[in-house]
């Protein structure tokens, strides 16, 4: 017997048998050699499913307990509005004497508003330029909403203030912000206004008007007053405060669309003459975002409109240091 | 000798099998600098956190062993996502979340601005092992070349 089986049953391989074998085991001396070498990995035995992943909450940030206020400190009220080493933001109103009894105030100057709001510690008109003052840390915004457009979606990806909720996409104008569904929900598609009812919020930040462009001022403001009186009527305690429009480069200004300097600003005016009228907080983005001729940078944005990434955190230090302070209305009564 | 044969024909049908399932282990933040060090987007992409990444996919943010989100300005649909899930199945489930994103984009972007809505149907979507990544570019095949070679 043959030590390779029967010669004559095998016979048709006579000859070339051992070239075969001898292939073979090149071919998988050379394979083998490229899994030393990690070229290949051979398959792994199948995985264990594994089971759902717990769904782990976003961890609770939690505000900051009411302090214990002490007695009413007049000399740290002139160090809270005195202007900052940063004027950029700050257009300092002129001050009166306060009724001091009405006022407390802690060291840190940082306040939690149980009941969502209270007196302004200073003398402070609704649409006026709110004073610089020292900055909040993020935990002020964990009872806010931020709502708005594409420019507030950004600002969601890139401003850094992740204790806040974010209601916002692309296309948002003061009218479809409460018919268009844009928001995910366990129940499918909702719209902003649906989103924002679902929550209680103390502080509500609007961020709408450059999707209005081509509207007439006046409508845009009619519009937005209707707005604000419905959210009201969803958040009664809220404080609203409505964002000025942001700055567009100069090239989409001078282009010759809506999209401009003259008109932004004025429209920014006319949302501050709206925010004395119906008494809700304006704040002055504007200026965080452009550079001293009123402009975004020209390597600032894709578009001309949409800021880069940078700029929303630019915005977000302006939110963190014009913060109203007021007094917490329990220790008034 | 036809023992032999045979048992050499398995090993190298194994190793063909092992050599066609698995690709070796990959660094998503490196295949993500690949992509965006090439000319494949014409916007300016910043990376994203997680949380709000896997908030705009749909995905739970457990879910995912690893992620690197890198959006837009807002101005354009171009983006890039990619995951490292902890098992085939949760990639294949990520995988449907992207394409699902993707349908959306489209929806958005068919009022918002029409012009990136090719971009997001030449969309790049690939699936590997654990491995799902997303790019929607202005250079779609710059894109996948860039993320094929991190699959070979």
């Amino acid at each position: 017997m043959s030590p390779f089986g029967d010669k004559k049953k095998y016979s048709f391989l006579s000859g070339r048998t051992v070239p075969a074998a001898a292939l073979c085991v090149l071919f998988c001396a050379f394979f083998i050699y490229l899994c030393l070498t990690d070229s290949f990995s051979f398959p792994s035995p199948g995985e264990a499913p594994q089971p759902d992943a717990a769904v782990s909450d976003a961890p609770e940030i939690e505000a900051p307990e009411a302090e214990e206020l002490p007695s009413p400190r007049p000399e740290l009220l002139r160090t809270v509005l005195s202007p900052g080493p940063n004027d950029r933001f700050s257009k300092f109103p002129r001050l009166d004497s306060l009724d001091s009894d009405a006022v407390f105030f802690s060291d840190n100057l940082k306040y939690v508003f149980s009941d969502g709001h209270g007196d302004p510690l200073y003398r402070y008109e609704f649409g006026a330029d709110i004073p610089e003052s020292d900055a909040v840390d993020d935990g002020y915004f964990s009872d806010s909403a931020f709502i708005g457009n594409s420019i507030m979606e950004g600002f969601m990806l890139y401003g850094g203030i992740k204790t806040a909720d974010y209601y916002a996409k692309k296309s948002i104008n003061v009218v479809n912000i409460s018919t268009n569904k844009v928001i995910p929900s366990p129940d499918g598609d909702i719209t902003i206004m649906e989103a924002l009812a679902s929550k209680d919020h103390a502080k509500i930040f609007i961020l709408l008007g450059i999707n209005e462009i081509s509207f007439t001022a006046e409508h845009f403001c009619e519009c937005y007053s209707s707005l604000i009186s419905d959210i009201r009527a969803l958040q009664p305690d809220a404080d609203i405060y409505i964002l000025s429009l942001t700055p567009v480069t100069r090239s989409k200004s001078e282009d010759g669309s809506k999209f401009n300097k003259d008109n932004i600003l004025a429209y920014n005016e006319s949302l501050r003459r709206l925010a004395a009228k119906d008494k809700v907080h304006y704040v002055d983005i504007y200026g965080s975002m452009a550079d001293e001729e009123g402009f975004l940078p020209e390597d600032g944005s894709f578009d001309g409109i949409h800021p880069y990434s940078q700029y929303y955190r630019q915005w977000a230090d302006c939110l963190r240091t014009h913060t109203v302070v007021t007094a917490d209305r329990r220790q008034k009564e | 000798m036809k023992k032999t044969l045979v048992f050499f024909l398995i090993i190298i049908f194994a190793v063909l099998y092992g050599c066609g399932t698995k690709p070796a282990d990959i660094d998503i933040s490196s295949l993500a600098d690949s992509v965006m060090a090439g000319s494949a987007f014409s916007d300016e992409l910043a990376p994203a956190d997680s949380q709000i990444g896997c908030y705009l996919y749909g995905v739970d943010p457990a879910l995912p062993e690893n992620s690197v989100f890198l959006f837009s300005s807002g101005a354009t649909a171009e983006e890039l996502a990619a995951f490292k899930m902890r098992s085939a199945a949760d990639a294949e489930t990520v995988e449907t979340a992207v394409r699902e994103r993707i349908s959306a984009q489209r929806a958005s972007f068919a009022d918002y601005n029409p012009d990136e809505v090719p971009k997001l149907d030449r969309a790049v979507v690939k699936r590997s092992g654990v491995y799902v990544v997303l790019c929607v570019a202005a250079d779609s095949s710059a894109a996948e070349s860039a993320v094929d070679a991190f699959f070979r």
